[in-house]
């Protein structure tokens, strides 16, 4: 029964949610093989998200079921005031599945999200949100230039040749250590990279003043909230793929897609960058072991073994 | 960089949420005075749900910044499996804050809530849903007959008389004990709601073979996730307090609010009802194979084998 009165009835304001949420995924099964380092880039994500808030943001991270030692950084993290909003999954739901749910619970205008390995550098914020106040009907803005797919850029080129030759370019307009920078961090060799860089298409706007680039990737971006309304829940099936289902959804919708001038957010992938952390991390195999390990026989064998003991600690998490 | 390929990518499927959520917002912010019990209250509640809600749900728990036992013993009773969606906030947003988060973030068709002062007996689930599946228009459910104000209740109250009389009766129907458990809850003395129980009427509904009383309570409910969409987001001013804007929203979509005809549920407030069984569930269990698999020295030899696999196979020499 209910003895006394809860004081909490006489407290007379709660605090509100910021104008902005940041979102975060994270799944870090183990820490091992792919996911070695995935601890310290999840780190390197949350705290240049923490340490380059330009702007007042709360910061919700969303993890799909990591293992003990990744729950336990974040719910430091958590302690520690680094993060306002911290969801813990009993099960991997998927990074769609995380994004029904973020973008949900969300109470900001703006929403940003991004994957747990990429870095954050100052300005992000402020940049990629102006954008928003010098573009109309803007649906999702990436705080580094990237080059995407026509399909998912029509409606921005669409609205961007109409500006006139002013204020609409095309061409090789990206630099190539930018384009070098993200290309390597997705493990792309230089040579591989040179020849879609020299072959490729930029697209820059310019309205009110402010330029950007055409294009926009769900690994990190701005959108309002009202615009993932109306695109989310999205189905989820995978625990990665299907992503590309937002931008077509966004560009289908009618709003443009876009990209800061300056590389503000850096794709770290599973290793954090020398440029972040300066030392050789690794050594290299040994030539003997390598021609050991490429034999069919011992690799179909060890291959065999490492899916095995993905699955064992993949789908039993601690 | 990245370094290989994400092992998850290669997995086609992931969990998929319950058809129903079960949602509970909790705020404790200190063992001693109105909350001294208020731990072992909570654990009565979620202790409920998980023995009687059955496998077809998915509990997400809203902590609006408790005090440091309270989110330890959430974060081990999610380890343990009990609750699926585990949400810590560093900050206390309100209960109609939480509700914002947790309704937009809830992927069930069904959405129930529950105050964390709840107990819940076997058969609460599936009565409230018989109501919301045979009744038209159906917008909350409560697992207990009260007595709640006419004016929330209007187009309940409208539709009902709208029926025959074999639909809808008024008069005095609540059992004496059932209604007295509810007000001795609440704080009530006996004269009081002697005095109440007397001078006051029900309102009965019987259709399709359900028999159902006019009303419901924000303490705890059951509503269509679709229902919640339109209503949801609310106003979020105090910690407590304001919930009635909820029922007059839902009583102003001209939809029913009904409780179910045997009291489902129980409010404890911040003492434990004699029928607490404080042992709670036992800990989720591994079979034999995800126990050895996790014993510390397997765990250790199997993801080095693991590693030592992945760097001669997917490593690049940096």
């Amino acid at each position: 029964m209910r003895v006394g009165q809860n004081p909490a009835k006489f407290v007379n304001s709660v605090a509100q949610p910021a104008s902005i949420t940041a979102t975060v995924v994270s799944c870090i099964p183990f820490l091992s093989g792919f996911y070695e380092q995935n601890l310290e880039v999840l780190r390197s994500c949350i705290y240049s998200l923490h340490e380059n808030r330009d702007r007042p943001f709360d910061l919700m991270v969303f993890d799909n079921h990591s293992c003990l030692e990744v729950r336990s950084f974040l719910l430091e993290s958590f302690n520690q005031g680094v993060i306002q909003y911290l969801v813990l999954s009993g099960t991997n739901i998927g990074k769609i599945g995380a994004w029904n749910f973020m973008f949900g619970a969300a109470q900001g205008i703006y929403i940003a999200f991004c994957d747990s390995d990429v870095y954050f550098r100052p300005g992000w914020l402020s940049a990629s949100l102006e954008l928003f106040d010098n573009f109309p009907n803007v649906g999702m803005v990436t705080g580094r230039p990237t080059r995407t797919p026509a399909e998912y850029i029509s409606t921005t080129l669409a609205w961007g040749k109409n500006l006139g030759e002013a204020n609409y370019q095309e061409g090789n307009l990206l630099d190539w250590d930018t384009n070098l920078e993200h290309t390597r961090s997705l493990g792309i060799s230089d040579e591989k990279a040179w020849e879609e860089f020299s072959t490729g298409m930029d697209y820059r706007l310019t309205n009110r003043g402010k330029s950007a680039f055409i294009g926009a990737s769900h690994f990190q971006f701005i959108a309002r909230k009202e615009v993932l309304e109306k695109v989310f829940p999205l189905k989820s099936e995978k625990p990665m793929r299907g992503e590309p289902a937002l931008d077509k959804a966004v560009n289908d919708l009618g709003y443009l897609r876009l990209s800061t001038n300056d590389p503000y957010v850096l794709h770290m992938g599973n290793r954090v960058p020398d440029s972040i952390l300066p030392s050789k991390l690794y050594n290299a195999p040994k030539p003997w072991l390598r021609s050991l390990a490429n034999n069919p026989v011992i690799r179909s064998i060890l291959m065999r073994v490492f899916g095995v003991i993905f699955h064992i600690y993949f789908n039993n998490i601690d | 960089m990245r370094v290989g390929q994400n092992p998850a990518k290669f997995v086609n499927k992931v969990a998929q949420p319950a058809d129903v959520t079960i949602t509970v917002v909790n705020f404790i912010p200190f063992l001693s005075g109105f909350y001294e019990q208020s731990l072992e209250v909570l654990k009565g509640c979620l202790n409920s749900i998980h023995e009687t809600a059955g496998p077809g749900c998915d509990l997400m728990v809203f902590d609006n910044h408790s005090g440091d036992v309270v989110r330890e013993y959430l974060v081990n009773t999610f380890e343990q499996g009990i609750i699926q969606y585990l949400v810590l906030s560093d900050e206390n947003i309100g209960k109609i804050g939480a509700w914002n988060a947790m309704f937009g973030a809830a992927q069930g068709k069904i959405v129930v809530f529950s105050d964390s002062d709840i107990y819940f007996r076997p058969g609460w689930l599936a009565e409230s849903m018989n109501l919301m599946n045979s009744f038209p228009n159906v917008g909350m459910v409560t697992a207990r007959p009260l007595r709640t104000p006419d004016q929330f209740s209007k187009a309940t109250l409208l539709w009902g008389r709208q029926q025959s009389q074999e639909v809808f009766q008024e008069g005095t129907f609540l059992e004496w004990d059932t209604y007295l458990e509810h007000t001795d809850s609440i704080g009530m003395t006996r004269e009081e709601a002697r005095k109440q129980y007397t001078s006051g009427r029900d309102y009965l509904f019987t259709y399709e073979g359900h028999r159902a009383y006019a009303g419901a309570a924000h303490f705890q409910f059951m509503a269509r996730k679709e229902v919640l969409g339109k209503i949801m987001p609310l106003p979020s001013e105090k910690p407590m307090r304001g919930e009635r804007i909820f029922d007059v929203a839902v009583d102003s979509l001209g939809l029913l609010r009904l409780c179910t005809d045997r009291p489902y549920v129980l409010h404890m407030g911040n003492r434990l009802p004699p029928e607490f069984n404080p042992a709670g569930p036992a800990h989720k269990s591994r079979n034999l194979w995800n126990r050895f698999a996790h014993l510390p020295g397997i765990r250790h030899v199997l993801l080095w084998i693991y590693n030592r696999i992945f760097q001669i196979y997917f490593q690049e020499v940096v």
